[in-house]
């Protein structure tokens, strides 16, 4: 659809066994560790995840689901209240929306798969948060918008990302895509719920994470994820539609940061040639 | 249990260690810091700085190899991680775990000095902290020729070589340990047979029963009992296991079947009455009927307590690590839907928790998964609140200490804080 978007073969990729998870968060204070994020002040959450959704500072947050899980143990059915934790960050679509509705084409995909936002050229305009089906882009204090960078800098130097290194109980499988897509693949046949295969075209069919979860604990993963990932409307409303409006009033607000203060417009030129 | 965090010897806190080296072979662990990437230089780790729990073998079952070195003047062989410990002879570091280790083996070491009980003499720490001077308080008891005898540290230290023993740590001191026959006591209840006790029991019950009946008051009754038997569960030695309903329990008839073992204890006793040492003004009592919260508004509960791994103990560590308190930044009450629905309380909303020693009001974390009990024909609600907070540091909040009944354990003394009884409503 884009030019902006590289080839979706290729790459890395993780699946991710919530059967496994615990709910411990390493992985949420390992992402913000790693990537030098501060922390967020806090309430308490009335659903235990905290901070209750993603933020600039916050790439990967655990979100727990509440659900009636059924056990059957022989002839014996169980069923008992149970709190599914799932692991969330930015999915790393195979063909991402965010990239394709980037104005100024800050977001790009790198050959390891990972779709990252240069924080240099984008200009906070929102665009990629309104494209995002998982409501990922979160807007910093600086306006420019922040999300997971698959830990692409670890992955260059022949490392896992930060939160797949550090799960105690082994959720996270990382690998090349094919493999971890053939594995969730066999995991579908045994009869669980996979989810990052086989969606939409408006996010290249599929996702770089993918997630598995055995019956009792596949009510997170309907509650987590839309089934139809498509363009998240709710969020574009407040976003204005003027494009060419937006860009100027960035490109304005570009040039007034660069300036240095105490020098009136017009001047840039003239005083940095002279000095 | 903490011994180990600071090393007296060369006046080093353990735990603020930060060398980024792994251990050479020759060194305590060497092997198995090389083979496993562990460094065990940076910080320490309860038990005896082992990193790895019950990890005996992982040399011979990974490695296929055992490990020989030298510490605190000998050779050691070991099959795993042994962590360290100082020596009592010579005041470095040997292993701790080696071959043939149990962890009972802290205790027969002092059944080997005593023979009898567990409380003796030792260091005292805090003047040896403010004026880096080692004073001994207390004695030591040695069992010589059969028979039990009470010396000073230095007669110790000259009879048996255990010069560093006081930076061990492994004997501590108490002001009863001063006098002999205190330290002589033995740890456990005299008593005997279940057949001698059964009578007891069952006179003590049914006494308790009358006395309440007669008074509608438990405490007199409690009192009263005590005062006609000569003392609580006398002749009951722990030998053999009962029930017991916990000191505050929602439903009497079953207090009266089974009455607590706490008022054992002569500080439990002073609770009982709302008058221990050293509280002033402050509310301590315990209730051990539904009625003596009667002026309390909302539902009767049982409370629980319980830990959460992001927070450790009272959080004086985690709560000032900024990423540890951004997943739970403050303490929260478990409760049921159920609950919830009857109390009028949405997710997240304040709720106020009333019993004996006051009251605390903190959010509502609401859930299917909290339990209502169905105690002896009767639905009550338990409430689970987690454990962390304090005053001071990042994040203040109610610690659900204030609530807690204060009784302990009559044998460990552990504060009774896993079953207590209490109101909660809509704050």
């Amino acid at each position: 659809m884009s030019a902006l978007t590289q080839p979706q073969t290729g790459g890395y990729g993780v699946l991710v066994d919530l059967d496994k998870c615990i709910g411990c968060r390493a992985c949420e204070v390992a992402c913000q560790d790693w990537n030098g994020r501060r922390a967020v002040k806090t309430e308490f959450s009335p659903t235990f995840t905290n901070p209750p959704d993603l933020t600039a500072n916050t790439w990967k947050v655990v979100f727990f689901y509440e659900g009636q899980a059924q056990k059957q143990i022989g002839s014996l059915s169980l069923s008992q209240i149970s709190i599914a934790p799932v692991p969330y960050q930015c999915m790393h679509c195979l063909d991402p929306p965010c990239a394709r509705a980037c104005p100024v084409g800050a977001i790009s995909v790198t050959k390891e798969g990972a779709v990252v936002i240069d924080k240099d050229l984008c200009i906070g305009c929102g665009y990629c948060q309104a494209a995002c089906p998982y409501n990922v882009p979160r807007q910093g204090s600086d306006g420019k918008f922040y999300k997971c960078t698959l830990c692409v800098d670890r992955i260059q130097a022949g490392k896992a990302p930060a939160c797949v290194e550090v799960c105690p109980t082994g959720v996270f499988t990382f690998g090349p895509i094919e493999q971890i897509t053939s594995a969730a693949r066999q995991e579908a046949a045994k009869g669980r719920t996979v989810y990052g295969l086989d969606l939409t075209d408006y996010i290249g069919r599929g996702t770089r994470w993918i997630y598995v979860a055995s019956p009792d604990r596949q009510f997170a993963i309907s509650q987590r994820f839309p089934g139809k990932p498509l363009r998240s409307l709710g969020v574009l409303k407040g976003v204005p539609k003027d494009r060419d409006r937006i860009l100027s009033r960035a490109c304005r607000r570009r040039l007034s940061r660069a300036r240095p203060s105490g020098m009136a417009q017009g001047e840039i030129k003239r005083k940095t040639r002279g000095s | 249990m903490y011994q180990g965090i600071y090393d007296p010897i060369r006046d080093e806190y353990t735990t603020m260690r930060r060398s980024p080296r792994l251990r050479k072979p020759g060194e305590i662990d060497g092997l198995f810091s090389q083979a496993f990437g562990v460094y065990k230089d940076w910080g320490w780790s309860w038990p005896m700085n082992v990193r790895f729990m019950y990890n005996y073998d992982s040399l011979v079952k990974v490695l296929g190899t055992t490990y020989t070195f030298n510490a605190a003047g000998r050779t050691w062989t070991a099959t795993g991680e042994t962590g360290e410990i100082l020596d009592e002879y010579t005041g470095e570091y040997r292993p701790a775990f080696v071959p043939g280790h149990n962890f009972f083996g802290g205790k027969s070491f002092k059944r080997r000095l005593s023979g009898v009980a567990d409380v003796f003499g030792g260091l005292d720490v805090i003047s040896f902290i403010r004026t880096g001077v080692p004073t001994f308080l207390g004695k030591f008891v040695v069992e010589e020729n059969g028979s039990v005898k009470a010396v000073s540290y230095d007669e110790f230290a000259a009879s048996t070589g255990m010069k560093y023993l006081w930076a061990n740590d492994t004997l501590y001191w108490d002001q009863e340990a001063l006098s002999l026959p205190a330290a002589l006591k033995r740890p456990f209840f005299p008593g005997g047979n279940w057949a001698s006790f059964a009578p007891n029991y069952a006179t003590m019950r049914q006494k308790l029963r009358q006395y309440y009946q007669q008074t509608g008051d438990l405490v007199k009754a409690v009192l009263n009992t005590i005062s006609d038997m000569g003392g609580w569960y006398k002749g009951y030695n722990f030998q053999w296991p009962i029930h017991t309903e916990p000191v505050e329990s929602p439903v009497t008839d079953l207090a009266l079947d089974y009455p607590t073992l706490a008022w054992l204890n002569p500080y439990n006793l002073e609770v009982l009455q709302g008058q221990p040492d050293g509280l002033g003004k402050y509310e301590v009592g315990v209730a051990l009927t539904p009625s003596q919260l009667s002026q309390y508004p909302g539902v009767l509960v049982v409370m629980t307590s319980n830990r959460l791994t992001e927070t450790w103990h009272t959080g004086q560590l985690s709560r000032n690590v900024p990423y540890l308190r951004e997943l739970v930044p403050m303490p929260f009450v478990t409760i049921s839907k159920r609950l919830a629905e009857q109390l009028g309380v949405s997710p997240g909303d304040l709720v106020t928790l009333y019993t004996a020693r006051g009251s605390i009001t903190l959010p509502a974390f609401v859930t299917d998964g909290e339990a209502y009990l169905t105690v002896d024909g009767q639905q009550v609600p338990v409430v689970n609140i987690t454990w962390f907070g304090g005053f001071q540091g990042n994040a203040p909040a109610p610690a659900a200490n204030f609530i807690i009944p204060d009784v302990g354990d009559v044998v460990t003394t552990i504060q009774e804080s896993k079953a207590w009884m209490g109101k909660i409503a809509k704050a």
